[in-house]
């Protein structure tokens, strides 16, 4: 028989992904009691990067150097995306909450003035985003300048090569040398963490400027792939540059990524201390509303969970999260069953072309909300008085084409949480 | 309050410290325990059996069932595998036929009504954290120290409910009722490598030396441990020359907690002695 | 003639008692591995002796009817041995009024048999009604010829004594030893008296006179109630006594008594020879055993446990320890008696004394089942040192070869384990219960191969070179269905089990239980395999 307990909270939080994060952050530092169920470890897989607004229109295939510039007109295109019921002003705001959470658990992130940095990228290519780890910082840009760089990659770590890198750089007229280092009584693979580990270690940093110093001549940048360190990169980064004597920065690859484990453990730290209840991998299984109030009943394998709280924050991200659930013919909300915005037939879903620009049908899919971000049902009204859908579940939001998944999932979950509150206590986080 | 008292194999001969000061501590908060002809837990036999420690634990389950009584152990290996067995024996209803014939034979049944607690859970969720700074008779020193939270309680969270599994910190909460100050370490929740050190006491030293290290990198001078495993494991170290210059010596979080809520030394430990810097 | 066979029996005694001891030190090495694992020191030891031999406080402990059994066994045994068997050097010279059949000891002598025949028919019901006792082949029978031998002398004595009351010869024997009284009236008299009050009987018939009983008490009390008190108190042959009255005269005429002296003296001797080989050997080992209780944790930790092979002698199979052993579901579900301490050291034994009569690879399975609680050793009436013997058998099955399942597949490289995939294919049809997630496709397909259980696996962090395939793998071979090949990877033998995959994998997959399952179907082959294989190195003696 399975265990039973009851929590009271003033707001649940279903999912634990980005935007399930942000929305904890906001309503814990908000002083809510909050409850997070969900499964983090997707974070892992996150580059770890802020992008607001990279590319805009698509058909332009440009990287946008300003996201305002391209806000504005997606507000004209598309007044259903979740951007175009928010200012951008209070994108900002979110993106700033954001850093100043995640500074007080020891994870520094910078933007640019408000413009997009280009960051260099394990696939040789530059990336648009708005917020990116100081790590990185000394990466963004290169391409303008005439810096010349030494790329570093490790044997045994696989999908990360420095010649790679080079190669597709050197195209575009940098100067750039490789170094492959091998790291003694380290068999043949290395993952990110191991790496990870023994940055940690004194030692390690010495023999690895030790070997750069033969380059510290004919060379100005050190680019490493983003292992540097889990739980101090930036003092490791800093102890690196002190010991070559050249600055170093840090190249984000592919998942698992360190910089989103980083993330990942900076909020779950954070969060914690900040007295949010997190029941990992429990399940939604029943919910009910009554007395203007939520009672769900969470589920793990050992426990069930009867959560009684007054709002609730739908996080759970779609297919891979989750969050919705494609049957043959239809898509559907795994928790609520509320109504997905979603092409009428199947064959819809796609085009034919899987490169075309204009993206597919089913990206556009998924919960619609009013202004709040509440999901309405048929009757286009809010579901639930104090019910929210932020994050990537939200409709008419092509994340990854538009290059704009963090920032969507921060501001609606900033969004959501403010209006909860403001709603719940009668006051206004504006002022 | 009572609880069937559920000590382990391990405490009664290599951690007898633990055992008498955990009943000490219970003693005082007026937890009265009750000691019935429990088993192995079955942990043990995890590697090999998996019908052998399901049997194993579910017998005792029914045993405090039998006396209507729920469970408290302070050794998380028993926690773990206690409710795991719960939970498995619910979800295969040939292993439930196999254990309930077995049962019978004894005149038990298990109605799954016995919950288990460990040392720490009971501490933080049933008798309140307020309520146990109440009892608090002397503040220790403000040393600092590293807590091993140990696997098998903390992981996997579906089973066993113990804490949030990537960012516990009830064991921190409890340890600064004392005074003491616990240390923000990377590796607290990793595992200690007691689980391995038959096996492979070589690579279970490294890993080992490695926690010793880092703790000892995030400025702790102790390492606080609940568990008899990663106690046992901690020690371990007395008997390694290599790594009597990276060591840190661990206590128990019983003789902690016993040693502020005002305790005699003699009870808390069968020397009579708690290390001298702690406890002045 | 019956001293010299006194003679006889006790210098065999004596030199079997050397020859036993002579055994136990040659066959030390049996229990030994390099240079550690047995000593050869006796200590008696008085506490021991005291408490364990003689007041028999930890049998006490452990059951209080099996010890009130035991204990006045053993009491009215060692009366009978001191006061009444050795009288003339005891009884008689320390106390003035002492004869046989003065009151009180024909009482205390009669009730000392009582009790030692009531102990050892409680001893033989227990042993027919403990069924973990009963289950043992090996042990079933333990200790029974000690108990019989026992049984009978008493019963022989109580026979001897009935016989001899109603016997006329040994009347007429006495008369003429202690009395001037010859064939005339007043024998007669006597001989009355005696018929009718203490149950001799005669082959005359001799008429009942008030007035010749009268005079028979009177002659009693001149001649023979200086030594001879009233048989009644000798309560239970004095009853024997009148259910063979019917037959007196035949059986007096066949000197009955004699035979029956003759018996229960030889039963005697019998009992002093079998001393040193038999059951009854335990009293003189338990204060040795009870002398050393040698292993801390300090010890054992460093190797240097030691045991010493005579303290095995000290058990007799009560089978305490074994309902207090904290492995007992263990025997429940794999039927394997070595699992407990009671039958462990019975093949224990026999490995020492005969290697090929024991399965080396069931005793070193059941070995490790213990989980060193010491519940055995508190327990153990005997006081042996259990939880030693178990952790030097441990190091000497290692020694030998006979290493657990982990060591067994390590020495084996992956490609040979892979070869005896036959072997685990019967394991589908074996009626062991699983966790049922390795042969279930929902339980693992849906890994996408992220690699975050490698990358949180503190092996794969540790022990990269030593580690073969790590956790993301292991979920990739059970896809291509090569379940054997993953339950012997060093991966799925040094997994930590520690949680820390199952806790972050992203869709929830149960990976370290599947790594658990893994290694428990992988020891089941391995145990298959073995039972067609020798031991890695051979017995080294």
């Amino acid at each position: 028989m399975k265990d039973k307990q009851t929590i009271s909270c003033d707001l649940l939080i279903i999912g634990a992904g980005f935007a399930g994060m942000v929305a904890a952050a906001r309503a814990s530092s908000l002083g809510l009691k909050t409850v997070q169920v969900g499964n983090s470890s997707t974070l892992f897989l996150v580059s770890g990067l802020f992008d607001l607004l990279g590319v805009y229109p698509i058909t332009s295939g440009q990287s946008l150097h300003s996201p305002a510039t391209g806000l504005e007109r997606l507000r004209i295109d598309n007044s259903r995306h979740p951007y175009s019921k928010t200012g951008y002003i209070k994108i900002l705001e979110s993106l700033n909450f954001l850093k100043f959470f995640l500074a007080a658990a020891g994870l520094d992130y910078q933007s640019n003035n408000n413009e997009n940095y280009l960051v260099l990228t394990a696939a040789g290519t530059f990336k648009p985003s708005f917020m990116v780890p100081k790590t990185f910082i000394k990466g963004c840009g290169i391409k303008q300048g005439s810096k010349r760089l030494l790329l570093i990659d490790f044997n045994g770590l696989r999908e990360f090569s420095a010649k790679q890198i080079a190669n597709v750089i050197q195209d575009a007229g940098s100067d750039v040398s490789v170094l492959t280092i091998e790291i003694p009584a380290v068999s043949s693979t290395l993952n990110p963490i191991q790496l990870a580990n023994l940055f940690e270690d004194i030692q390690f940093l010495k023999f690895l400027s030790k070997k750069i110093s033969p380059f510290s001549k004919k060379t100005d940048l050190v680019g490493f792939p983003a292992v540097c360190g889990l739980n101090k990169s930036l003092e490791t980064i800093g102890k690196l540059e002190e010991m070559t004597g050249l600055d170093c920065f840090e190249i984000p690859g592919m998942p698992p990524s360190l910089p989103g484990l980083r993330l990942k453990n900076a909020f779950e730290k954070q969060l914690s201390q900040n007295n949010v209840i997190f029941l990992n991998n429990s399940k939604i299984e029943s919910h009910e509303f009554k007395n203007h109030q939520f009672i769900l009943n969470a589920a793990t394998q050992n426990m069930n969970t009867q959560i009684t709280t007054k709002g609730v924050i739908l996080a759970s991200g779609r297919f891979p999260g989750c969050g919705l659930h494609a049957k043959r013919e239809l898509i559907t909300e795994t928790v609520f069953n509320l109504p997905v915005f979603q092409p009428e037939t199947r064959n819809k879903w796609y085009h034919l072309n899987f490169f075309n620009p204009e993206g597919h049908a089913i990206n556009q899919a998924g919960l619609e909300t009013d202004d709040a971000f509440r999901p309405v049902a048929q009757n286009n009204a809010p579901a639930f008085k104090t019910l929210y859908a932020v994050g990537s579940i939200l409709a008419h939001n092509d994340w990854v084409r538009l290059k704009s998944g963090s920032g969507v999932s921060c501001v609606t979950a900033y969004s959501a949480v403010n209006d909860f509150y403001n709603s719940v206590s009668g006051r206004d986080t504006n002022v | 309050m009572k609880f069937a008292y559920f000590p382990g194999c391990k405490i009664s001969f290599y951690m007898q410290d633990y055992g008498i000061s955990f009943k000490a501590l219970m003693e005082t908060l007026g937890v009265e325990l009750i000691r019935l002809p429990f088993n192995c837990c079955g942990y043990p036999a995890r590697k090999r059996s998996f019908e052998v420690s399901m049997l194993s634990s579910i017998k005792n389950l029914a045993l405090a069932g039998k006396y209507d009584l729920d469970i408290i152990t302070p050794c998380k290996c028993c926690f773990g595998q206690l409710k795991h067995a719960s939970y498995w024996y619910e979800q295969n209803p040939a292993l439930k036929e196999k254990i309930d014939g077995f049962l019978a034979q004894e005149n038990l049944s298990w109605d799954g009504k016995s919950h288990i607690k460990h040392l720490l859970s009971f501490l933080h969720a049933d008798f309140g954290i307020r309520a146990l700074e109440k009892r608090i008779q002397k503040k220790l020193p403000g040393k600092k120290m590293a807590v091993q939270y140990g696997c098998h309680a903390l992981r996997p969270f579906s089973i066993t409910g113990f804490d949030n599994p990537y960012a516990p910190k009830i064991f921190e909460e409890l340890l600064s009722v004392t005074g003491v100050k616990p240390v923000e370490w990377s590796k607290s929740t990793e595992c200690c490598g007691n689980p391995i050190f038959n096996g492979n006491p070589e690579l279970s030293l490294k890993i080992l030396q490695n926690k010793m290290e880092t703790a000892r990198d995030a400025g702790a001078d102790y390492i606080c441990t609940a568990c008899t495993h990663c106690q046992m494991q901690y020690e371990m170290t007395q008997y390694q020359k290599q790594l009597n210059n990276h060591s840190l010596p661990a206590i128990l979080f019983t003789q902690i907690l016993g040693a502020a809520l005002g305790i005699n030394n003699n009870l808390l430990s069968l020397s009579g002695k708690l290390p001298l810097a702690l406890f002045p | 003639m019956f001293e010299s066979a006194l003679c006889i029996s006790l210098i065999i005694s004596i030199s079997g008692v050397i020859f036993q001891l002579h055994r136990f030190r040659r066959n030390r090495q049996f229990l030994t591995w390099g240079k550690c694992g047995y000593h050869t020191n006796f200590f008696f030891h008085i506490k021991g002796f005291i408490l364990n031999t003689f007041l028999q406080i930890k049998l006490f402990k452990a059951g209080k009817i099996r010890w009130s059994f035991h204990f006045l066994l053993f009491l009215s045994f060692l009366y009978l041995v001191i006061i009444h068997a050795l009288h003339d050097v005891t009884a008689s010279v320390w106390f003035n009024s002492y004869g046989p059949m003065v009151d009180p000891y024909p009482f205390l002598r009669n009730l000392a048999g009582l009790l030692a025949l009531t102990g050892c028919i409680g001893f033989l019901i227990r042993k027919r009604f403990n069924h973990m006792i009963f289950q043992d082949k090996r042990i079933k029978y333990k200790g029974i010829f000690s108990i019989l031998l026992i049984l009978m002398i008493v019963g022989s004595g109580f026979l001897l004594e009935a016989s001899k009351i109603i016997s006329e010869p040994v009347f007429m024997e006495m008369v003429d030893m202690y009395s001037d009284l010859n064939k005339g009236t007043e024998l007669l008299d006597l001989k009355l008296f005696w018929k009718e009050n203490f149950n001799v009987v005669f082959a005359q018939t001799i008429e009942a006179t008030r007035e010749g009983l009268e005079k028979g008490r009177r002659l009693n009390e001149n001649y023979c109630l200086y030594c001879h008190s009233n048989i009644r108190s000798a309560f239970l042959s004095s009853t024997l006594a009148k259910i063979i009255h019917f037959a007196g005269n035949r059986l007096n005429r066949y000197r009955i008594d004699i035979w029956f002296y003759n018996i229960h003296y030889m039963l005697c001797l019998l009992l002093l020879i079998c001393f040193p080989f038999s059951r009854l050997f335990h009293v003189l080992l338990i204060p040795f055993a009870s002398s050393r209780q040698n292993l801390t944790k300090d010890t054992f930790r460093e190797n240097k446990a030691f045991i010493n092979i005579a303290f095995l002698h000290a058990c007799t199979n009560c089978g305490y320890c074994s309902q207090v052993c904290s492995v007992y579901p263990n025997f429940q579900i794999t039927g394997n008696q070595d699992v407990l301490p009671h039958s462990k050291i019975e093949s224990v034994k026999t490995m020492i004394e005969n290697p090929g009569a024991v399965n080396h690879w069931h005793l070193h399975a059941g070995n490790d089942e213990c989980t060193m609680c010491g519940n055995c050793t508190e327990i153990c009436p005997s006081g042996i040192d259990l939880q030693s013997l178990w952790s030097v058998l441990d190091k000497k099955l290692v020694f030998m070869g006979y290493g657990d399942n982990n060591r067994f597949i390590k020495d084996m490289s992956l490609k040979e384990w892979a070869k005896k995939e036959d072997v685990s294919i019967g394991l589908s049809h074996r009626d062991a219960l699983t966790s049922n997630l390795s042969d279930m496709a929902d339980a693992f397909e849906n890994c996408i191969q992220c690699t975050i259980c490698t990358n949180v696996c503190p092996i794969v962090d540790y022990d990269s070179n030593q580690n073969d395939i790590t956790p993301h793998q292991v979920m990739n071979l059970l896809r291509l269905g090569k379940k054997h090949l993953a339950t012997g990877t060093r991966m799925v033998w040094t997994c930590l089990t520690c949680y820390a995959c199952q806790e972050h994998c992203p869709q929830e997959i149960r990976v370290t239980d599947i790594l658990i399952e893994l290694r428990n179907t992988g020891s089941v082959s391995a145990d298959l395999i073995k039972q067609v294989s020798r031991p890695i190195r051979r017995i080294n003696r």
